[in-house]
């Protein structure tokens, strides 16, 4: 039974279709109880954690011979969904072109929320995202995978970046400029308050 | 380069990814003083903003010189051209917190500073060219900038930081 050892890049999603599992059968496993009690969501695995990969089991299928059969593998794509927004307000109805890997997957307009979503395949490592049209565009590149945990240090700084916070000050003036602006208790310290309205705002 | 962390989701997740950009507005004028006023701005420059080595945004500045730059992850850089090459690079970094007191020789420097105009030595040797200097020491009055700010904003020029003065360098910077 291998370990994988979690790099950065990695999810769930990106490890089961490495090893041929669903990803649910990977976070369900009895033997990954500890993680799944450790991160509680599965998007979202720090480097060094360890996921046991359990052994295949063998699927028997009775066929008879000297015909044809067809075997679908079943796959499960992981997906990306990205809030896109102006100055904290959603960027509604914009044109976008998400190239996932090196290939354009996806067109189309962001919703009425400045919501897009698309299915990636669970490996999918890097995303160039355009946003606008003509000569007003905004490109995004995207490291897919690479956002830690919201309970850690290094996740924090991401989505307060996500968010637009400066962070050049460090960790403690973006931390009070975030609470000022949510109006929290201006603390410059993660409290519980904090953290949840940081994942109410970056959406996870 | 430096990406956007993005989570990868698993299907029928109900979480998202924010990203958001924000805009500050920038100003090229020929000469110091509040945006806007006695038509300063340089228009019809072509302008470019970077982010980690990629163009994010292009354009040209209107008629009062302006730039609606975007900013993302706290951090941008804004490039001027001229014949389709960098002339001028600027970082521009948005910071959330508040510029220091416009009683404050510090938020006086700053504020003098944002509006374009030189700090010099012409007042004598107590000034902070660019606030590094121990606090105890620091002033602007009588600096060369204070003299040129009154004499645009058509306050007495007497280089001594007044009420007045100080109420019209607020205003000249709207912060």
């Amino acid at each position: 039974m291998p370990n994988h050892e979690v790099e950065q890049g990695d999810c769930i999603s990106s490890i089961a279709d490495q090893y041929g599992f669903f990803w649910s059968t990977l976070w369900n496993h009895a033997d990954n109880a500890d993680l799944k009690q450790l991160r509680k969501d599965p998007n979202a695995l720090l480097e060094g954690d360890v996921v046991v990969v359990p052994d295949k089991t063998v699927k028997e299928e009775s066929c008879a011979t000297e015909q044809k059969h067809k075997f679908k593998k079943k796959g499960t794509p992981a997906k990306i969904k990205l809030r896109l927004l102006l100055d904290d307000e959603p960027r509604k109805n914009e044109p976008f072109k998400l190239n996932i890997d090196g290939k354009w997957i996806k067109e189309g307009k962001t919703d009425g929320n400045g919501y897009l979503e698309a299915d990636i395949p669970a490996g999918a490592k890097q995303g160039e995202l355009r946003v606008g049209s003509g000569n007003n565009i905004e490109i995004f590149s995207l490291g897919l995978g690479t956002l830690d945990p919201a309970d850690t240090e290094s996740g924090v700084e991401d989505r307060l970046l996500g968010l637009g916070y400066d962070m050049s000050a460090g960790l403690e003036e973006a931390l009070k400029a975030f609470q000022t602006k949510e109006q929290l208790q201006v603390s410059g310290t993660l409290d519980d308050a904090t953290r949840a309205k940081l994942k109410e705002r970056y959406g996870q | 380069m430096i990406l956007e962390a993005i989570g990868r989701l698993i299907r029928g997740s109900n979480l998202f990814n924010a990203l958001n950009t924000r805009t500050v507005e920038i100003v090229l004028q020929m000469s110091p003083g509040k945006p806007g006023a006695d038509k300063r701005g340089i228009k019809d420059l072509d302008w470019q903003v970077s982010k980690d080595g990629a163009v994010i945004q292009t354009g040209k500045t209107t008629d009062d010189g302006k730039i609606p730059m975007r900013v993302r992850g706290g951090e941008s850089v804004l490039q001027l051209l001229f014949a389709a090459a960098v002339v001028a690079e600027y970082r521009v970094r948005i910071r959330d917190t508040a510029l220091d007191a416009v009683t404050d020789p510090r938020g006086q420097l700053r504020r003098l500073r944002i509006l374009g105009y030189q700090i010099g030595h012409s007042g004598g040797d107590n000034i902070g060219v660019d606030g590094t200097n121990p606090p105890p020491a620091l002033t602007v009055e009588g600096d060369r900038s204070m003299l040129e700010f009154q004499t645009d904003g058509g306050i007495k020029s007497t280089g001594i930081m007044d009420a007045n003065t100080r109420t019209a360098l607020t205003n000249a910077v709207g912060a």
